[in-house]
């Protein structure tokens, strides 16, 4: 039953991390067309950055977490005002940019840290015992900030004035403009959202498992599952999914070996594609 | 969301081939200099035999087929990002008969390019009705399938250490570099004819829009996935080489970094032109290779600052310069200075 109980946790937390990285990613491609190859990148280091923060700073994890996010999300304003902005959407060189971003991150961190094993501890060390099960505070923790965060991306998403103002964008960018909303202040709100997102997951991520730079890649290759599965311009695809394929990762390698999971999930999405290209919850 | 053009076809291109009289001269000068170029790599043994540099300049002929492939897959239009898997298919392909079943290499080699380019067609066939991000993003996701599937094939393809000991082709490792020489003029006259052919044309115009290719007859799907299968003929053949060569086959150097590195010699080169991913071998590859190895660590912040510059000042890569640069020279030789560019 112990088992039964951290799997649920498990689920719960992969689910978050799958949601939050699939919304920042959706946020980036549906508003600017950029198929944003950094995402990844941007996920590991701020996990690493919390990391330094942290250990080498001594901050205190409740400071650590919320600075970690507001840097990233004042790097994803630079970045989409620097270098996104001036591509203009051209593919080829959005590429370029991502690539170049992403090898630029992850060969830092895995020149000054990449050799070692690290983990961002734990904010409240110890376990807590909920009617007889045992469980780490930590997770209980993560698990309760990881519900507020999603309630509140429901809330900025579908109820708020930058929300709708996203979703206009998204549907009719023209449409949008007429009707006096500015694209270059979206866009940058979208990438700061995006990036803001992907640093809480990275950190959340980062306090469960170990960090090794190159964490990024394999979540990415989950995102773009999340976002196929989902459909391209649904933002609620994206939880629904988003749990789903917490369970698959969370709950099935508990019971079956993980390579097994990896390849039979790939086949299912891969097969997915052929039959409905749009994704289950995919319009246009 | 409106359509990114991906490709840009030079229109003069078919017209000047066309034109044989007018351009006859100016097709000497490059058939000229790329027999020079021919002469000069095959009489270069002589000198580096058996050096660390004659395994550089393998593995730079291995991936000049592979990112020439990659274009001849992109001119219809898609961006592959999972070229390095379909290298990977082929030197599976190769590894497991010649490991387990003890095949000659001048069997597998070619059985590697037969099988990446079944699985390439394949899988082409659905993915023809993504376009542009969705292509790519498609493409990525089958690169990590491949590479799953690989990985989770058990005792047969050795899981995810790889498959050890393939059978080697030669002794030494002159004949190795004669080999992929062989290859790659073989793989790079192909896609050359390829392009400038009927059929290439066909596939730009895709490319560039294919409701009025359609209009003229000219099927997407057909076409687009004629040219995944096309290129994935000699990346799967390549690959098949190279694994014979290092005599393992590991899910590792096919994966997202290998297709990522192969996206970067393309588009510094320069995607839009047929010497673009060759000469983005050349800088990528040989140059830091053969002069900066002692800055290994450092060398990606080398590369992404070139695939910086390359994107905000030259979106046609190291060729696209050489282009304009000659394009200039012209002009201010001819009549009064046009700008040519409406860049920005």
């Amino acid at each position: 039953m112990d088992t039964a109980v951290q799997t649920l946790i498990n689920v719960v937390l992969l689910a978050v991390v799958y949601i939050l990285m699939g919304m920042g990613f959706a946020f980036i491609l549906n508003l600017l067309g950029i198929f944003n190859l950094a995402h990844g990148a941007i996920f590991m280091s701020a996990s690493y950055g919390c990391y330094l923060l942290v250990v080498r700073l001594h901050l205190p994890g409740f400071a650590a977490f919320p600075l970690t996010v507001l840097v990233a999300a004042a790097i994803g304003v630079l970045v989409e005002r620097f270098l996104f902005r001036p591509m203009k959407a051209d593919f080829n060189r959005t590429m370029m940019v991502c690539i170049a971003l992403s090898t630029i991150l992850v060969t830092t961190f895995n020149r000054f840290l990449g050799t070692k094993v690290l983990a961002i501890p734990s904010l409240l060390p110890g376990t807590t015992t909920i009617g007889s099960y045992r469980i780490e505070t930590d997770r209980i923790l993560a698990f309760c900030i990881g519900v507020v965060i999603l309630v509140a991306i429901i809330i900025f998403v579908d109820h708020s004035r930058w929300g709708a103002r996203m979703q206009a964008v998204t549907q009719n960018r023209e449409g949008a403009a007429l009707q006096g909303i500015r694209f270059g202040q979206i866009a940058a709100i979208a990438c700061a959202v995006g990036f803001g997102l992907a640093a809480i997951a990275g950190v959340f991520m980062g306090s469960l498992y170990n960090l090794t730079p190159f964490m990024g890649d394999i979540t990415l290759i989950k995102v773009l599952m999340l976002v196929i599965l989902a459909g391209i311009g649904s933002f609620n695809g994206i939880f629904y999914v988003g749990a789903l394929l917490g369970v698959l990762y969370g709950a099935l390698p508990v019971v079956l070996n993980g390579a097994v999971v990896d390849a039979l999930a790939s086949v299912v999405v891969l097969a997915l594609l052929v039959i409905r290209p749009k994704g289950f919850f995919g319009h246009e | 969301m409106s359509e990114a053009k991906v490709i840009t076809t030079e229109p003069g291109e078919p017209a000047k081939n066309a034109a044989v009289p007018v351009t006859k001269p100016r097709r000497w000068v490059g058939l000229s200099a790329v027999g020079a170029l021919v002469v000069l790599l095959a009489l270069l043994p002589l000198g580096i035999s058996g050096t660390y540099y004659m395994h550089v300049l393998i593995l730079a002929f291995v991936y000049v087929v592979v990112s020439s492939s990659f274009r001849a897959i992109s001119i219809s239009g898609q961006f592959n990002i999972a070229q390095g898997a379909f290298m990977g298919v082929g030197a599976y392909a190769a590894a497991i008969p010649s490991v387990w079943l003890h095949w000659s290499p001048w069997i597998t080699i070619p059985l590697g390019g037969v099988a990446a380019t079944i699985i390439g067609s394949i899988v082409a066939f659905p993915f023809a009705r993504l376009r542009t991000v969705y292509y790519a993003m498609g493409t990525l996701f089958l690169g990590y399938v491949i590479i799953n599937l690989i990985t989770a094939g058990g005792k047969t393809t050795g899981m995810s250490t790889g498959l050890g000991g393939v059978q080697p082709l030669f002794a030494s490792r002159t004949d190795y570099y004669y080999l992929a020489f062989g290859l790659m003029l073989v793989g790079v006259t192909c896609l050359y004819r390829f392009e400038f052919s009927r059929l290439g044309v066909r596939m730009k115009a895709v490319a560039q829009s294919h409701q009025v290719a359609a209009s003229v007859g000219i099927g997407e799907r057909r076409n687009r996935v004629l040219a995944v299968a096309f290129g994935s003929f000699f990346t799967g053949l390549v690959g098949a080489f190279y694994c014979h060569y290092t005599g393992v086959a590991s899910p590792g150097s096919y994966g997202l970094a290998a297709t990522l590195s192969i996206i970067m010699y393309v588009l510094v080169g320069g995607l839009n032109s047929f010497w673009g991913p060759s000469v983005g071998v050349l800088i990528l590859l040989v140059v830091p290779e053969f002069f900066f190895r002692n800055l290994q660590g450092d060398l990606p912040y080398a590369t992404a600052a070139i695939l910086l510059i390359i994107a905000f000042l030259l979106p046609d890569g190291v060729v696209g310069l050489v282009k304009l640069l000659k394009e200039r020279v012209m002009s201010r030789l001819g009549k009064s200075e046009v700008r040519a560019d409406a860049r920005d």
